[in-house]
């Protein structure tokens, strides 16, 4: 049974990643933005797997996870920021929008090679394995990612070596990979990701775990458990995830010189020859 | 402290060395837990146990596996059993790794060595004989090295096991098993050039397995004919020590790029161009680029298929008499 406490949580996360979804969406409706991928109502899903992990647990996200971020707490303004790629952009504007990742809290960065972080997170499993820490990799993946090679590849071998990992299909997982099924519900998705997280923390990993649509809505018994209506907390976080668009957007663009460091430890020497083509630096 | 080693003996040295000093450095690939194809990690695995890690089949996951455990604070070094296999994993080194740090804003690094046996020497035939620098070299965020001789095989090993960004090493298969030599067992600078030998009539500029090759050209040109070529071994293609290539060009006005791979796109045309851009005024000869046909690799044929030192000598003659 889910506490009252981790519920309303929950549900706030929901309902916060709902909000910034639609007003990135809006934003990219109005050519604001090069691209955003929306979270297809799927927030319920990340949220509460994100719920069921351990903090010091990694997670490796897809393209409609932006709920583990909020979950994670990372800040409202970079993350409008990063939607955006505006001057608030942790990222300073390189990567895709929508696309989060942190380090501190253990966010992969999301790739969007169609199944590619499924072998990151292999390789992170491995690592946590090799290390004797208890730490458990959940990784998300859309039907299209688990019916790549690369989810295939990352089970087999996450099998063999009984890897504490946890890959979660957002959609209907390839029949022959024989995955368990949880209902479309926040409380259902939250007690079978803790589970099998239990389980892979017990050294008897991997799971794989896909969703099956449900008949109810998905937060219906989250709603329940939290003893609060949805549309009540929604009203409350209007007006705060419009203020961090609100700073995202005043924080300007990001330096455009930014661009161009970090590409290696040793740049090419060509470079400050392209940077003074480019940008007309002195 | 000094040891005579050959090229495979000094990777090995490297990797033993970096292991003993680095807890997090893990070692991945499909043998290397039996000594690997071609004897560099020989005796890891009974050594180091489960830093040694087998890995079976898909390069792509082996590749991407080990940017997740460098994710997780690991330093892992990829072993390819062939280059041509890097190609089934080009997705993950050319869109993940290379990419990991610029995109993330430093957030995350990808602190992976990929090692694979690059080149023609093995009679591999078609499938088993790539030279893929040139390409490696053309993905920003790759550091992409060569040695040629078994001080810098230990040198650049230790090197790239420093770094906090991807790096490969394009290790020359036909020089694994080739002569001992003193190593020192230190650190390679990463961007710097050899200058292998001094010569004031010519310069020829080189990496990898056709070092040792240009070097014996450039002997005999000079003993046989009175022509004294300096030999340039690059040792790492990106970066490019473009000061000490233009240096050497411009001592002497004429240059041949000698390399294994095949001519057409190979990074011989980076380093001609480079040569164009930054010492034309100097150069008294057009730039000459001598390397492999541009054909797939034949088992019973590869020795004609790239220049070999006497082909090498002609072409030193012919560029440093041409007017």
């Amino acid at each position: 049974m889910i506490e009252r406490e981790q519920a309303q949580r929950m549900l706030r996360a929901v309902l916060a990643t709902e909000a910034f979804d639609a007003r990135a969406a809006a934003a990219f409706e109005k050519r604001q933005l090069p691209f955003y991928l929306e979270q297809t109502d799927r927030a319920a899903v990340a949220v509460a797997a994100a719920a069921a992990m351990s903090p010091a647990d990694w997670i490796y996200p897809g393209l409609h996870q932006l709920g583990v971020a909020v979950w994670r707490e990372l800040d409202w303004t970079a993350l409008a920021g990063r939607v955006l790629a505006s001057g608030a952009d942790p990222l300073r504007g390189r990567e895709l929008p929508g696309l989060i990742c942190s380090r501190r809290e253990r966010i992969a960065p999301p790739t969007t090679n169609l199944g590619a972080h499924l072998a990151h997170a292999l390789g992170c499993a491995e690592a946590s394995k090799l290390r004797g820490t208890a730490d458990v990799v959940l990784a998300f993946a859309g039907a299209a990612s688990a019916d790549a090679s690369a989810c295939i590849q990352a089970l087999r071998r996450a099998r063999d070596r009984e890897l504490p990992l946890v890959i979660l299909v957002d959609g209907r997982a390839p029949r022959e990979l024989s995955a368990s099924s949880i209902a479309f519900d926040a409380v259902e998705i939250h007690a079978g990701v803790a589970t099998v997280a239990r389980l892979a923390r017990e050294g008897q990993g991997p799971a794989l775990i896909s969703i099956r649509p449900a008949p109810e809505d998905p937060l219906a018994s989250l709603e329940r458990a939290a003893g609060v209506s949805a549309q009540d907390v929604a009203a409350e976080l209007a007006d705060d995830i419009e203020r961090a668009f609100e700073a995202a957007q005043a924080a300007g663009r990001p330096d455009a010189t930014a661009a161009f460091e970090d590409v290696a430890t040793h740049d090419s020497p060509g470079l400050p020859g392209q940077r003074r083509w480019l940008l007309g630096d002195a | 402290m000094v040891a005579n080693l050959n090229v495979a003996g000094a990777l090995r040295a490297a990797l033993i060395d970096a292991f003993e000093a680095d807890g997090s450095a893990v070692l991945l690939g499909e043998e290397v837990a039996h000594g690997g194809l071609f004897g560099t990690s020989e005796g890891l695995a009974e050594r180091f146990g489960d830093r040694v890690i087998s890995y079976a089949g898909c390069e792509a996951t082996m590749v991407g596996a080990a940017l997740g455990m460098a994710q997780a604070g690991l330093r892992p070094v990829v072993e390819l059993l062939l280059a041509d296999h890097a190609l089934a994993a080009m997705q993950q080194l050319g869109g993940e790794l290379a990419n990991q740090r610029y995109a993330t804003a430093g957030e995350f690094s990808a602190r992976v060595v990929l090692r694979m046996p690059v080149g023609r020497g093995s009679a591999g035939g078609p499938r088993q004989s790539l030279s893929p620098e040139a390409l490696l070299s053309a993905i920003p965020g790759l550091v992409v090295l060569t040695p040629s001789n078994p001080a810098d095989a230990y040198g650049l090993l230790r090197a790239a096991l420093e770094q906090d960004d991807p790096v490969v090493i394009c290790e020359p298969k036909s020089l694994y098993g080739g002569p001992a030599a003193a190593v020192d067992r230190a650190a390679v600078p990463i961007g710097r050039a050899r200058v292998a030998r001094s010569g004031r009539d010519l310069t020829l500029v080189s990496w990898g397995a056709a070092v040792p090759r240009a070097i014996e050209a450039a002997e005999l040109a000079a003993s046989e004919d009175g022509v004294e070529a300096s030999v340039i071994d690059l040792r790492s293609l990106a970066p490019l020590d473009e000061q000490t290539l233009l240096e050497a060009v411009a001592e002497t006005g004429r240059a041949i790029v000698y390399h294994e791979g095949p001519r057409r796109a190979g990074f011989g045309a980076e380093v001609a161009a480079t040569i164009a851009e930054g010492a034309l005024e100097v150069l008294q000869a057009p730039v000459l680029r001598l390397a492999a046909a541009d054909t797939p690799a034949s088992c019973a044929g590869e020795r004609h298929q790239a220049p070999g030192v006497a082909h090498v000598r002609d072409a030193i003659l012919e560029t440093a008499c041409w007017a």
